[in-house]
């Protein structure tokens, strides 16, 4: 089941043109009205995402760039991004574009971010130039090794670019994380919104896995969601197949 | 993708500064010895004496060192090796580990209580009690090295997610405690929103602690505001403000001491925070200046000796490619630099003369001993594991 990244892109490239074909039609499987408000697990800002229960030593997928709207560019932000996560959310590396504020750059159109944090109140953010606009591309998030001169964990993470690391991280205590993908904003009155294709996948002692509901299934693993009232998250297929948008109430 | 693993005191007026230091301290706080949390701690400066004049030696103290595999991680298995230094060595399969911490027992009569922790790369975490015969305690699922203490008659405590596990020194898993979880606030950074999971429902561990009175104290934290919780009773206090633990210890007047700081704003600094367990008080702070914006941490660490007080070590990239050593010792309500030379390791032990141990990260194979009062200009080496080795934990006796 393991699959190589020109698997992967061969499957992008299959599905992306049944997407081309089918455009972005929802199925009429909706399913989120049971789910969890993300506030109450992950915090304040304004979520829509899937996570596992179990860890992995990566995570790739394939994200539409949307330029979100966000009401004050200076101050807030809307993304779609993947983060590996471990100690209940303290510690991970995260990928992905954002449109708004970020510590070094206010993105006025969607751009590449990687943030990172080891301890509470050791958050890093490092942002990057446009993520081309309108059209899908690549995040992955990878344990590399580590680091035994200052014993951290290496990860390193993509974007839109599967052979030259967009960063390298060194994290004290993310040796494997949750899988997460999904979307946040910063605020009310902003638009979260995105689209995922195959391949989704996850990595386990080195082999790729497409994040299925017979993958899940095979790990004893499960998928959990959430998202906010006013943000429509529906599966394709789960769980590698997505799409979510809404305005924040 | 390139998978390749790694990127890759001896002066009398400092004898006379110590005592007075202490002494100060213990009357500053109502220190408490073992079993007796009112009574006052006398600092014997004859004992002060002793400890730097006592030989840097490491007899008696057991290392454990591993041989990091050339293959992909997870690859291959790895093996740790055990040495007692001026006795006997052993060598045991971690099977794939990927990273490996020591737990010292609560004291030096209890050697046979240490305990190796190793993360597996499949995700397991391993217990490995020290002694006579080892003893391994059940594989459970984890995603890292957890913070973990060892308490008398060899207790163990870890935390694992929200919860702080407790394990008879068989192994049996005998309890599992709830995190207390601080006040809820928004985090930020220089006022600005940060990305990502911010986790105001839950709290990390920043230290696990046995105090005098034997029972388990926590600090806890959820990025803004923190909480010092007496584990055994129940017993809670919030400490607003301080949203970033970094290790903690109790020192031998009796409090506890932690390294703390404010994280909503990016160019701050570290203090030590004073904790009274006995009223689960924040008694005071004493400014560290390190910086976080410095650059990042290798680590930092907080210990206590028996008889010279309080220090924090830790060490951070320089500007060279190596690793700048960093010793601070807390002198009565200042903040002392202790000048060290560079790569002498990430992590610390305190001997049971009270000298520091320190090793890991660059200091590879090598355990150096430095006298924490001077710090030393001329640390010494006192014990080489083969080349390609890493030095992981140190025992002291």
């Amino acid at each position: 089941m393991a699959r190589t990244r020109a698997t992967r892109i061969t499957a992008f490239v299959t599905v992306l043109t049944l997407v081309v074909c089918l455009g972005t039609q929802r199925p009429a499987n909706a399913s989120h009205s049971a789910w969890e408000h993300c506030s109450a697990t992950f915090g304040p800002n304004f979520y829509a995402q899937q996570w596992t229960n179990h860890f992995y030593h990566g995570v790739f997928g394939w994200f539409y760039t949307y330029q979100p709207s966000v009401t004050n560019l200076n101050q807030d932000f809307s993304l779609s991004h993947l983060y590996p996560f471990t100690n209940g959310g303290v510690a991970f590396v995260e990928v992905g574009s954002y449109r708004g504020y970020g510590p070094e750059k206010i993105a006025t159109n969607s751009s590449f971010y990687t943030a990172s944090r080891e301890d509470l109140g050791t958050y890093i953010e490092h942002d990057f130039a446009d993520a081309p606009n309108a059209t899908f591309v690549a995040y992955e998030a990878q344990y590399v090794g580590i680091n035994f001169g200052n014993n951290k964990y290496i990860w390193s993470v993509y974007a839109n670019n599967l052979t030259t690391p967009l960063w390298t991280w060194e994290n004290k205590y993310l040796a494997m994380g949750i899988g997460q993908s999904g979307g946040e904003t910063s605020a009310r009155g902003n638009q979260v919104i995105g689209r995922m294709i195959p391949s989704h996948q996850l990595q386990l002692s080195g082999s790729w896995y497409n994040w299925t509901e017979a993958f899940m299934a095979q790990q004893g693993d499960f998928v959990r969601t959430c998202d906010e009232p006013n943000v429509a998250w529906t599966y394709n297929t789960k769980f590698d197949n997505y799409q979510f948008s809404g305005v924040i109430q | 993708m390139n998978l390749s693993r790694f990127a890759p005191a001896t002066c009398l007026c400092l004898v006379l500064l110590a005592t007075t230091a202490c002494g100060s301290l213990a009357e500053s706080s109502g220190a408490r010895a073992e079993g007796n949390p009112g009574s006052k701690a006398i600092i014997d400066s004859a004992a002060v004496s002793q400890a730097i004049a006592a030989p840097r030696s490491l007899t008696g103290a057991t290392v454990v060192y591993v041989v990091p595999p050339a293959q992909q991680p997870g690859d291959a298995d790895v093996s740790a090796t055990f040495v007692t230094i001026g006795g006997s060595s052993r060598t045991t399969s971690l099977g794939r580990a990927v990273m490996v911490a020591g737990v010292p027992s609560n004291g030096p009569q209890e050697p046979a209580q240490d305990i190796v922790q190793a993360f597996d790369y499949s995700g397991q975490l391993i217990s490995i009690r020290l002694g006579s015969t080892e003893a391994r305690s059940p594989k459970v699922p984890a995603s890292n090295v957890p913070a973990a203490v060892v308490g008398p008659g060899g207790r163990m405590y870890r935390t694992l997610g929200n919860t702080v596990q407790v394990l008879e020194s068989t192994g049996q898993l005998v309890a599992t405690l709830d995190l207390p979880v601080p006040v809820s606030a928004t985090p930020s950074q220089d006022g600005k929103p940060i990305k990502g999971p911010l986790r105001l429902d839950a709290a990390q561990a920043g230290g696990l602690l046995v105090g005098p009175d034997g029972h388990l104290y926590v600090l806890a934290t959820n990025g803004v505001n923190s909480v010092v919780a007496d584990l055994t009773t129940g017993r809670r206090s919030d400490v607003p403000g301080y949203g970033a633990i970094v290790g903690a210890t109790v020192a031998a007047d009796g409090l506890a001491y932690a390294v703390l700081r404010n994280p909503e704003r990016s160019r701050n600094t570290f203090v030590i925070g004073q904790f009274d367990l006995v009223r689960l008080k924040l008694l005071d702070t004493f400014d560290t200046l390190i910086r976080v914006d410095d650059g990042a941490l290798d680590d930092l660490a907080i210990v206590a000796t028996r008889s010279l007080g309080v220090f924090v070590y830790g060490s951070k990239p320089d500007a060279t490619g190596g690793h700048q050593s960093i010793l601070l010792r807390l002198n009565g309500k200042k903040v002392d630099a202790i000048a060290l030379p560079a790569n002498l390791g990430t992590r610390v032990t305190v001997g049971v003369n009270d000298q520091l141990y320190l090793f890991s990260g660059p200091a590879r194979n090598v355990v150096t001993v430095v006298d924490p009062l001077t710090g030393t200009n001329h640390p010494e080496t006192l014990f080489a594991a083969p080349a390609n080795s890493y030095i992981l934990a140190v025992f002291t006796r």
